[in-house]
């Protein structure tokens, strides 16, 4: 187990390499760059090299990426062309948040998900059965943006259950029930979305599992379906399922943009998302690199997760 | 007809409609769904009979004027969150008009200045000011008593340091960054002098008749900081922690949640009516007037125009236009090379375009046609010139007279909403136009960032026009776009226009003490460069917003300042 866990981490590095490579070629290669957009479509070309020299850019692209990697690599990621704030500050102060919106988001795809993919695998082929697997994939093919403001207008605007938008109200700033109202909605555009796959994975791995030899003795033994599913069945279904949610962490944690934006989430997708925009560089690759280490990490927990539960995996 | 969203309040009575909740509502509500699963959040409704006002009902109970109410706090959505609140360390104009609620000049523009005369300057930091015979220096004596928030006092020392700052490469808080963004604001201005606490001197490069319009517009990136302030909270800090001496002060900002200001009990011009102002940021415009709609903020300033119908629909809020079109909308043209080259085309392509069209149909009255350079309001717009009108018949045989057939032109546009336009819809129906008179027009459409930098560089053989923003209430303008010392990709003149007449009237004009024989100069300048087909022109914007109708008294919205908050009150 340990050996596992070591020989993960240290793919971290190529992982490292290889993301900060490929991100600090590829944003140098869109057109634009952060003084013209700094300074607007009425700059002269003297104010525009200006800062291009102040923002260090005027040098050539290999110099600024290894004077770039190597404080990185010592825990600087340099600081935002925009507001000069250093740039690991302002990712730790915005993934905060997306954390918070992850983790609803999450609770709520796999709650939703697995309750739901477990009820259609035990009536497989009824009508309730065909309903919800057309749910499951109407939601998963739902785009996030149209459903998140789908929800503003039929809960926030028309029935004023829950805010439009933001992480806290403006007007007061309140504490822990501020934010768990201004959550619901963010969090339920983001979770339901991914609970469609999440029920489906479940769905196919609880029938794979109750199909087994194991499943129909414990009916024989006289056990109560609710005890098959729950202790025999549920577990094993789990395995693929938690991989499942895992990835979905990974893609919620980076992917949150569109929610984010919608909802007025102060996240680091919506961060990364004006980022770009602005070709804020440091900030641009700062936030791709933290959010690509952590989806490494999660991944590495999840997977660690899934082999603890699979008896197969620990003990040989 | 149906309405989408439910008139008054009868969904909200205490804010609990939970408990409230009765199965005809929930049935409406279900239907609203319905309806919402069809355009995905953003409604336009057919509007009702309602004139859209432009200035508040009087809430006279007398019958007398109507008497402020004090007290309450504002809520503000805008676009997006802003990086910094320092004027001078970006241009964006979002953060210009949140720094003017708490920094300012030593001139005010009065916004309630009569159309058609140079604008009134009020005293604002300045109580009073001189120019000498020579038009070179502009002394200024310094209000008594004003303060910054930080109670530093405001001498000519820190009207000096602030502008040192940005130009002065050895000041201790010089930054490359104030000075490029800063550059063109103070680039006629050779220096400032503290002659003594109360008196500051601008030295100017040379005679420039309109510099206190130009130098204290409202939409600057030269606003005073307090210099005790800049010590203490740094080149950076200082963007974070905003000390003026305006209106309203800052308490805190909660990056890409709000900002909050309050009132300046210490303020010594008009006392706001106002508590506070929260400032909010809603990236999505649907939203945002979600938000405006649920009463979570009392003004959306970004308001999109395919939400006009909406707001004017809704009997809770109204529609408010810029009174002075602070910024016109056009195409750059390519006058250097082939085919534009030739001024028959360019006039050609100006009769082809129905720009009427555009601004009452398409964007329902939020734009208004542009006839000539400078902005309707301004001392040197000639409301009875008008060279163009849609006339495609025309247009045909201009080009058939030039001898170039079978024309293609490419066109840069940026799909970015920005400024109350929709360059998308506004581009494919100038498209259309063209089309109608034989020129093939194809788009190169790039996002902002991107656009920003090629655009930079001008029209190019393969270039022959782009579709820009510009703020047209300084006819120093004028200059950037068209004169000759201002050509891509140095200068803002990116077109490449040249035409010595044109250089020669621009130069006069901006040394001509004489009011009305600098806007002769410069009115004749607009009519050539009009005529001239300089550039395919265009609408004038109005920056559309939607106000709530809590919000009362005079606005005063009037160019990129936004409204005055002074005056205004909350009901």
């Amino acid at each position: 187990m340990a050996k596992i866990v070591l020989r993960r981490l240290v793919a971290l590095g190529p992982v490292f390499i290889g993301v900060s490579l490929i991100v600090f070629w590829t944003i140098r290669m869109i057109p634009g760059d952060p003084a013209t957009t700094m300074l607007g479509t009425w700059a002269t070309e003297e104010d525009v090299n200006r800062l291009r020299k102040e923002m260090q850019l005027d040098k050539p692209i290999y110099v600024q990426y290894v004077t770039w990697i190597g404080k990185a690599l010592q825990g600087d990621m340099g600081r935002s062309l925009q507001n000069r704030r250093p740039v690991v500050g302002l990712v730790m102060e915005r993934f905060q948040n997306t954390v918070v919106l992850t983790a609803a988001g999450i609770f709520i795809s796999s709650l939703v998900g697995i309750l739901v993919g477990v009820f259609a695998a035990t009536r497989q082929n009824s009508i309730l059965d065909r309903l919800i697997t057309a749910f499951a994939l109407f939601g998963q093919s739902m785009p996030v943006f149209w459903f998140g403001l789908l929800l503003i207008v039929l809960f926030s605007v028309s029935l004023r259950w829950f805010p439009t938008g933001g992480m806290y109200s403006a007007r007061e700033a309140g504490g822990l029930p501020d934010l768990l109202h201004h959550l619901v909605l963010p969090a339920l555009t983001l979770g339901l979305v991914s609970a469609g796959i999440v029920a489906r994975m479940t769905r196919s791995a609880m029938l794979e599992v109750l199909h087994n030899d194991y499943i129909r003795t414990a009916r024989a033994k006289g056990l109560t379906e609710r005890l098959v599913i729950s202790r025999h069945a549920l577990k094993n279904a789990m395995i693929p399922v938690i991989t499942v949610i895992g990835l979905q962490v990974g893609y919620l944690l980076g992917g949150a943009v569109i929610t984010e934006t919608v909802f007025s989430w102060p996240g680091a997708g919506l961060q990364l998302f004006e980022a770009i925009s602005s070709r804020d560089y440091p900030l641009i690759q700062g936030s791709v690199l933290f959010i690509s280490v952590v989806f490494v990490l999660v991944n590495l927990v999840v997977d660690l997760i899934a082999s603890y539960l699979n008896p197969q995996a620990r003990f040989g | 007809m149906n309405r989408i969203f439910p008139k008054g309040n009868e969904m909200r009575e205490s804010g609990n409609a939970m408990n409230r909740m009765t199965r005809r509502e929930f049935l409406q509500a279900a239907t609203v769904t319905a309806g919402g699963l069809a355009i995905g959040g953003a409604i336009g409704c057919t509007p009702e009979a309602q004139p859209a006002a432009t200035t508040p009902a009087a809430t006279a109970t007398s019958g007398g004027t109507p008497v402020p109410k004090k007290g309450g706090t504002l809520v503000i959505g805008y676009d997006g969150d802003v990086d910094t609140l320092d004027p001078a360390g970006t241009t964006s104009g979002l953060t210009a008009r949140i720094a003017r609620l708490m920094l300012e000049h030593l001139v005010e523009l009065d916004a309630m200045s009569p159309p058609g005369k140079p604008q009134t300057l009020l005293p604002a930091l300045a109580s009073s000011w001189q120019v000498s015979t020579d038009g070179l220096t502009y002394t200024f004596k310094i209000r008594d008593g004003v303060k910054f928030h930080d109670g530093t006092p405001v001498d000519a020392e820190a009207v000096k340091f602030n502008y040192d700052r940005c130009t002065d490469e050895s000041h201790p808080f010089f930054n490359a960054r104030f000075k490029s963004v800063t550059s063109q604001q103070y680039r006629w201005v050779k220096g400032v002098e503290a002659v003594d606490p109360k008196t500051v001197r601008f030295i100017l490069r040379t005679p420039f008749a309109d510099f206190i319009t130009a130098q204290f517009r409202p939409s600057p990136y030269t606003l005073f900081v307090s210099p005790t302030a800049m010590k203490k909270y740094g080149v950076t800090g200082i963007g974070e922690n905003p000390v003026g001496t305006g209106p309203f002060r800052f308490v805190e900002w909660q990056k890409g949640q709000r900002i909050v200001l309050e009132r300046n009990p210490d303020y010594y011009g008009a006392m706001p009516n106002i508590d506070k102002i929260i400032i909010r940021p809603i990236a999505e415009s649907a939203a945002r007037q979600a938000a405006l709609d649920a009463g979570e903020v009392d003004i959306n300033f970004s308001l999109t125009p395919d939400l006009i119908d909406r707001v004017k629909a809704n009997s809770k809020q109204r529609l408010i236009l810029n009174e002075s079109p602070g910024g016109v909308w056009y195409w750059i043209l390519n006058t250097k090379d082939a085919p534009t080259a030739d001024k028959r085309v360019r006039q050609a392509m100006n009769y082809a375009v129905n720009w009427e069209r555009i601004a009452k149909d398409l964007m329902k009255d939020t734009l208004q046609v542009a006839t000539q350079p400078m902005a309707p309001d301004n001392f040197y717009y000639d409301s009875s010139y008008r060279f163009y009108t849609y006339d495609p018949a025309k247009a045909k045989a201009l080009l058939k007279e030039s001898g170039v057939t079978d024309l293609k032109l490419k066109a840069l546009i940026t799909n970015t909403l920005v400024f109350g336009t929709d360059p998308l819809a506004m581009n494919q129906l100038i498209q259309a136009n063209l089309k109608d008179v034989g020129i093939e027009v194809t788009f190169e459409a790039l996002d902002f960032a991107a656009f920003a930098a090629k655009v930079a560089r001008g029209t190019q053989p393969d270039l022959q026009a782009a579709q820009t923003n510009w703020t047209n209430d300084l006819p120093y303008a004028l200059e950037q776009l068209f004169h000759s010392s201002f050509l891509a990709p140095s200068g803002p003149n990116r077109g490449y226009y040249k035409n010595e007449q044109v250089d020669a009237l621009l130069e006069q004009g901006r040394g001509e003490q004489d009011d009305a024989k600098r806007r002769d100069l410069y009115r004749q300048a607009q009519r050539l460069i009009v005529e001239d087909g300089a550039w395919l022109c265009g609408l004038y914007r109005r920056d559309p917003a939607a106000l709530s109708n809590k919000v009362k008294g005079p606005l005063g919205y009037r160019s990129v300042a936004g409204i005055d908050f002074r005056k205004i009150w909350l009901e």
